[in-house]
């Protein structure tokens, strides 16, 4: 029963690996950097903003998970 | 599997219905990438912002107590991040934070109330160095500090290069970092006569990630960043006055955790420009670690503009994580337990995190005066307020509240 769920879980994420990766290699188009108004626009940026950091400071020390996201990885005992 | 599933619907029909409507008449002013990451930016004006943030907690699984007991915890801290150009290819940027927290928890670790340990304060100072090569297309970065508190002191050093394609609309990204960590060892208080149960292989830790970071615009709306990061802790990775209880036996013990641990963090971030006036920010992040934890992560903010200047952001995140192998709650490890602990941290939980963010930040700056130099004129860019409520499944509550202020000097 364990080995079908994992299984599963493994397979569940393979397809939303390959979606999100097909779906972007269709939606690609070359942009030229007049027609990037709305990608330079600051909600659109890919970094973490800065307003995010305490955020991403406490739930790196809340949750067993961390990194990924550009966030701090170590460092600090959080032992609290 | 039911969130996964949502997510995928979600991301297939926002990929049929992308816009190309692109107003080619509105030119791009700025001409700077918007897949830079930011620390790798070359500014061209001095930029001196101001973080403050107040964060507060209560539970009843302190790790501390052995897994039962209270969490409250108040943390205020103020950062301020500078960036300076050194010249048109390379940027200075330094952050100064300072913490000051008060803990129930860590006020167990001895018997009298309100003592040393309830209270602490955290000092930290990062450099960042960044350099844009001949080629415009490549940069490199360097970047150190050190943070510091009463048993505790990290260091921190790193690089990344970028790598930009010509177009500008893909950017790859290798990036390295580490932490130097040193432990003042702190044990409890009723077990600090007894070094058979103290005993601790080292007081260091280090901390290793090197990171792959590959970002593509895919449409004038839309963009997508996907990271593959790989982490190496050794050393002293459990903490020193957490105790541990056992079913079996009267005695108390301090948490053991192996000295090795790997972890794999996976990201994705997905923005995408919906309609003139809402931006669809979407995160989704899958761990693995050797501890046995298990992660799924997935983050949804929908920034809305009213004009220009004004912008509301409410979001939400989700995050379900599978229970460390060495995890057992209180009273419930075995005296044949080789490695323990009973940090809820480790434990099996889902979370839910909810929020608001307000911006303001109008095309000529709030304000114009002369205060950080009397001839050059400092510009009040932007006004950021932000909140945000946690829940943990185990009945862990935090509240966050961020302020930000963005100035430039001219």
């Amino acid at each position: 029963m364990m080995t079908k769920e994992r299984l599963k879980n493994k397979g569940s994420l393979l397809l939303l690996a390959v979606i999100v990766f097909s779906a972007g290699l269709q939606s690609c188009v070359s942009v030229k950097a007049y027609q990037k108004m709305y990608l330079n626009d600051q909600d659109m940026q890919l970094s973490i903003r800065k307003i995010e950091i305490p955020e991403l400071n406490f739930q790196s020390y809340r949750e067993g998970a961390s990194g990924g996201s550009k966030g701090k990885t170590g460092g600090g005992c959080g032992c609290n | 599997m039911r969130l996964q599933l949502i997510f995928v619907f979600f991301l297939v029909y926002l990929g049929h219905t992308r816009a190309q409507d692109v107003n080619t008449s509105y030119k791009d002013k700025k001409q700077k990438s918007s897949l830079e990451p930011d620390t790798a930016r070359i500014r061209k004006e001095v930029e001196v912002d101001f973080l403050f943030s107040y964060y507060d907690q209560d539970g009843n699984h302190s790790a501390v107590t052995g897994g039962l007991g209270t969490e409250e915890l108040r943390d205020y801290s103020s950062t301020i991040l500078v960036n300076v150009p050194l010249d048109s290819t390379s940027n200075l940027g330094v952050q100064v934070g300072v913490n000051y927290y008060t803990s129930a928890s860590t006020d167990r670790i001895d018997e009298n109330m309100s003592s040393a340990s309830s209270k602490d304060q955290r000092g930290q100072v990062y450099i960042n160095y960044t350099k844009l090569l001949p080629n415009k297309r490549d940069s490199y970065s360097l970047n150190g500090g050190v943070s510091a508190e009463s048993d505790y002191i990290s260091f921190a050093l790193g690089a990344a290069w970028t790598h930009e394609s010509p177009d500008k609309n893909r950017e790859f990204t290798i990036s390295w970092q580490s932490f130097i960590d040193r432990w003042l060892l702190i044990f409890p208080d009723e077990l600090r006569d007894q070094p058979e149960i103290t005993m601790v292989p080292t007081d260091r830790r280090q901390s290793h990630s090197l990171s792959f970071t590959y970002a593509q615009v895919l449409s004038p709306r839309m963009q997508l960043l996907g990271t593959l990061e790989g982490v190496l802790q050794n050393g002293l990775l459990s903490t020193p006055f957490h105790r541990v209880f056992f079913a079996d036996r009267e005695l108390i013990e301090i948490e053991r955790l192996p000295e090795h641990r790997f972890k794999v963090p996976i990201g994705l971030r997905w923005n995408y420009f919906m309609s003139e006036n809402i931006v669809i920010r979407s995160a989704y992040r899958y761990y693995w670690d050797t501890f046995g934890i298990r992660a799924h992560t997935f983050n949804v903010e929908l920034p809305i503009k009213f004009g220009l200047a004004f912008s509301l952001s409410p979001f939400y995140r989700y995050h379900r994580q599978s229970a460390s192998r060495y995890f057992a709650p209180y009273r419930e490890h075995q005296i044949t337990d080789r490695f323990r602990t009973s940090d809820f941290d480790l434990s099996r939980t889902q979370s839910h995190k909810y929020g608001l963010g307000f911006r303001f930040s109008p095309v000529y700056g709030i304000g114009r005066f002369k205060f950080f130099s009397r001839k050059k004129v400092t510009m009040f860019k932007s006004l950021e307020l932000r909140y945000a409520h946690y829940d943990r499944s185990d009945g862990l509550r935090a509240n966050v509240w961020s302020l930000f202020c963005g100035f430039m000097i001219h």
